[in-house]
């Protein structure tokens, strides 16, 4: 980040140093050549005239062969210190005067050359005729040691070069300095970005900081910013809106359970406690029976109903212990006994022999078990067969659970539809309604399944071939915990069991409800008190010698959480919870309120009075 | 008019080849050597030496050189002039026998014997240029005279005669001959 963060301004700085450089190295460049050209042209020009002096004087001494003075006249070059040597030729081409004197370097030419200079090695060369009169009297010869020309040329570059160097620091100085009025502003968005994106802030604006292209650009980012701020908090209203409307949703289809199973309660207890008299016709009895499996069917589809929406809203949350799923499955093989028997479907149960244990909710669990065997009774012909398996396999630490039946099987389409919700398998398309049901159960048994880190799946070899659910559970430790067998509250309704008379007060807001259970718990002996609110039952309660309290939770002006706690606290009662919720978190405020039962409606009366006979069992012993 | 490149490139290599010869037979011909060398310095006398503008009265005037004395350099000086000018006038050579004839000369030379006869002969501020190569010749008022040392012809000049002819000797002649500075 800080590496990206300058490379902006090196770039900068770099393309300006790199101008300014190149600008001064090329005026630097022509300078030195100039320089170096009129260097040239100024020595060439001066040799050229100190030649035609030299030349001019030493007419007359060729002409009249005065060697001595041609050597004067060449030894005058003394003051110029650049010219190395000079040699005058007679009008015959013949070596005449050398200069210096004595010692001329061996390298003078023997023969004149024509008029001529050139830049040879260094030294500038020059043949220049010596003409009197304009007739020609000889040659001077002159070289001129470029040296020095050289050495200035070096200083005059020395100086050029340091003077670069100088402009660089300068333009460093300046690039750096001005380069902020670009750089500063991109960074500054750059980092007011990467702000917005980390805090998704989307109302933080950029500050124009002038009236350029950056701050064009800055104008810019800061529309976008509207438009995404404006998207944002749409987007956002949205949700939320989406979520309120869930939650609504999910709240509806609470309240809709409930509602619905409320007017199921006094059907429930009348039809299960009409089924189960002696006193009455056995004809009579079987219809009662009917009415009551009905409704218990009824509550059943509200009760996955009300599963899904835990599902979906991911409430659902298992109240776990140690259980045995051998009784649990046979529990649930006894509730779909009658159904199966009635198809004259011949069940063999391959149980095992050993005692495993499951860490597991046993309602949840016994509710898999029964939607799977429900299934299987469902979809096999009249007289076929169901077979049962549970084998434990201790090296993987799970068990397995097997539901075989040879009834309409499945296509290989079907199978991985049949787990998700609202899907019945494309048989139920052609005939609607042929096998009932919201095809909620399997949904809401993998859903379990694998809240107790199972599997459920299913093999089936194609239709009219049955099918196979395999249900996979880890073992728990084989801790020595084993379930403690509670001993069956006895079944019998008969009321003649109650050894003295006690005191029940019942409080129920549904007026249905309320009438048909006081009636029966009257008829079963004990003496009911009534109530329909709170405020009622403290009225009611207030006289003392109640032994239990049976309530319903959502009253009129309160919990019936609230009413037990209040209750129990001033006097020594049990308590039997009543609730059409029968949500998780309901169970734990019941046990927590003082609660020793709690039951879902509609209820049985079975129920009932199975929870009676526990808790004055209790009372006895 | 100009010599051609050519020609005068010949006269170079005549003379080239005369230095030769003399070099070669040593003193059995110094005459020859030294007749050249003069008849040459006698020439470029016209070089380095100005008349008066009034010397000519006819432009077309010949720049005549006399000569008096026994010394054979007729030849030697009529092949060196040949076709040369002086301010464009044309160079002749003429022997003279009586020092009248000097009158319209621009320079006499005169040698041995002959120089008697004109060492008297006084131009009276004529613009002729005296040359002479005997002893005495610059006292007895000669301009240029022409000494022998070392084998080496060396000039010595009487400046206050030229100058009293109203000729103009160039430094650079002034320099390679010996001056005789008035007193």
């Amino acid at each position: 980040m800080p590496l990206q963060r300058f490379s902006l301004k090196r770039r900068l700085i770099g393309v300006i140093l790199l101008s300014s450089v190149v600008a001064l190295s090329v005026t630097y460049a022509a300078l030195l050549a100039y320089e170096f050209h009129a260097f040239r042209e100024g020595t060439a020009h001066n040799l050229t005239a100190l030649a035609r002096i030299i030349a001019s004087n030493s007419s007359a001494a060729l002409i009249y062969d005065d060697k001595a003075l041609a050597e004067e006249n060449l030894a005058a070059l003394r003051s110029e210190p650049d010219i190395t040597a000079a040699a005058l030729y007679d009008q015959h081409g013949r070596l005449y005067a050398t200069y210096p004197a004595k010692g001329a370097p061996a390298n003078l030419p023997l023969s004149p050359g024509k008029e001529a200079m050139e830049f040879r090695g260094g030294r500038l060369n020059l043949f220049y005729p010596v003409v009197q009169d304009q007739r020609y009297a000889g040659t001077l010869y002159l070289t001129s040691d470029l040296g020095e020309m050289y050495g200035r040329l070096r200083i005059y570059g020395g100086v050029l070069l340091v003077v670069l160097m100088g402009s660089m620091g300068v333009s460093l100085f300046l690039s750096n300095f001005f380069q902020r009025r670009i750089s500063g502003p991109i960074l500054e968005l750059a980092a007011m970005a990467r702000l917005i994106s980390e805090q998704k802030n989307y109302a933080i604006r950029a500050r124009s900081p002038s009236d350029d292209e950056l701050g064009d650009l800055t104008g810019a980012f800061n529309a976008m910013l509207d438009q995404i701020q404006a998207s944002h908090s749409e987007a956002e209203r949205a949700r939320d809106e989406a979520l309120k409307a869930s939650r609504a949703k999910d709240d509806f289809l609470a309240a809709l359970s409930h509602e619905l199973r409320t007017p199921l309660n006094p059907v429930l207890l009348l039809a299960s406690d009409a089924a189960a008299r002696p006193d009455l016709p056995e004809a009579i009895r079987a219809d009662f029976d009917l009415i009551r499996k009905n409704v218990e069917l009824e509550a059943r589809l509200i009760d996955d109903l009300l599963d899904l929406t835990r599902i979906t809203s991911g409430k659902l949350v298992l109240n776990g212990r140690l259980i045995d799923p051998l009784r649990v499955l046979e529990d649930a093989i006894e509730t779909v006994r009658p159904e199966a028997a009635a198809k004259r479907i011949a069940f063999s149960l391959a149980l095992g022999s050993g005692q495993p244990m499951v860490w597991g909710d046993s309602v949840r669990l016994q509710q898999v078990f029964w939607n799977v065997l429900k299934n299987a009774v469902k979809f096999t012909p009249e007289g076929g067969w169901i077979t049962v398996a549970m084998r434990e396999d201790s090296e993987s630490g799970r068990i397995l659970i097997t539901v075989a039946d040879n009834g309409i099987g499945l296509t290989g389409d079907e199978i991985p539809r049949l787990f998700r919700v609202f899907s019945q398998g494309a048989h139920a398309d052609g005939e609607p309604h042929r096998f009932g049901g919201l095809g909620l159960g399997l949904a809401i048994s993998r859903t379990l399944v694998e809240l107790h880190a199972g599997t459920i799946r299913v093999a089936s070899d194609g239709r009219g071939k049955g099918a196979t659910f395999i249900i996979d559970l880890p073992l728990a430790s084989t801790q020595t915990e084993t379930l403690r067998s509670s001993p069956g509250p006895a079944a019998s309704p008969s009321a003649a069991r109650v050894p003295r008379e006690r005191s029940i007060l019942l409080v129920e807001d549904h007026a249905p409800t309320r009438t048909i259970l006081a009636r029966m718990l009257q008829s079963r002996g004990y003496r009911v008190l009534t109530a329909a609110s709170i405020a009622e039952a403290r009225v009611s309660a207030a006289g003392g010698g109640i032994d239990v309290l049976i309530s319903d939770i959502g009253l009129p002006d309160g919990s019936g959480y609230d009413l037990m706690a209040e209750l129990s606290a001033r006097f020594p009662l049990k308590g039997i919870a009543l609730t059409g919720y029968g949500m998780e978190h309901d169970l734990d405020d019941s046990r927590r309120a003082g609660f020793a039962a709690h039951l879902t409606k509609p209820v049985r009366i079975q129920m009932i009075d199975d929870a009676l006979g526990l808790i004055f069992q209790e009372g006895r012993s | 008019m100009r010599l051609r490149p050519f020609a005068r490139r010949l006269r170079s290599w005549a003379t080239v080849v005369m230095a030769a010869f003399c070099c070669i037979y040593g003193r059995a011909a110094p005459t020859a050597s030294e007749v050249q060398l003069k008849a040459a310095f006698i020439f470029h006398f016209t070089q380095f030496i100005s008349w008066p503008a009034h010397t000519f009265e006819d432009p077309n005037a010949p720049f005549v050189i006399g000569i008096v004395g026994d010394e054979p350099i007729d030849e030697a000086l009529t092949e060196m002039v040949r076709g040369e000018r002086v301010d464009g006038h044309p160079l002749q050579v003429r022997r003279l026998s009586r020092p009248a004839d000097a009158a319209n000369c621009q320079i006499v030379y005169s040698s041995g014997d002959g120089e008697e006869k004109f060492r008297a002969a006084r131009f009276h501020g004529e613009p002729v240029l005296t040359v002479g190569e005997t002893e005495g010749f610059l006292q007895s008022g000669g301009m240029i005279e022409f000494i022998t040392e070392h084998n080496h012809v060396k000039l010595r000049i009487n400046l206050p005669a030229a100058k009293a002819a109203s000729l103009q000797i160039s430094s650079k002649l002034l320099r390679v001959a010996q001056v005789l500075s008035p007193e």
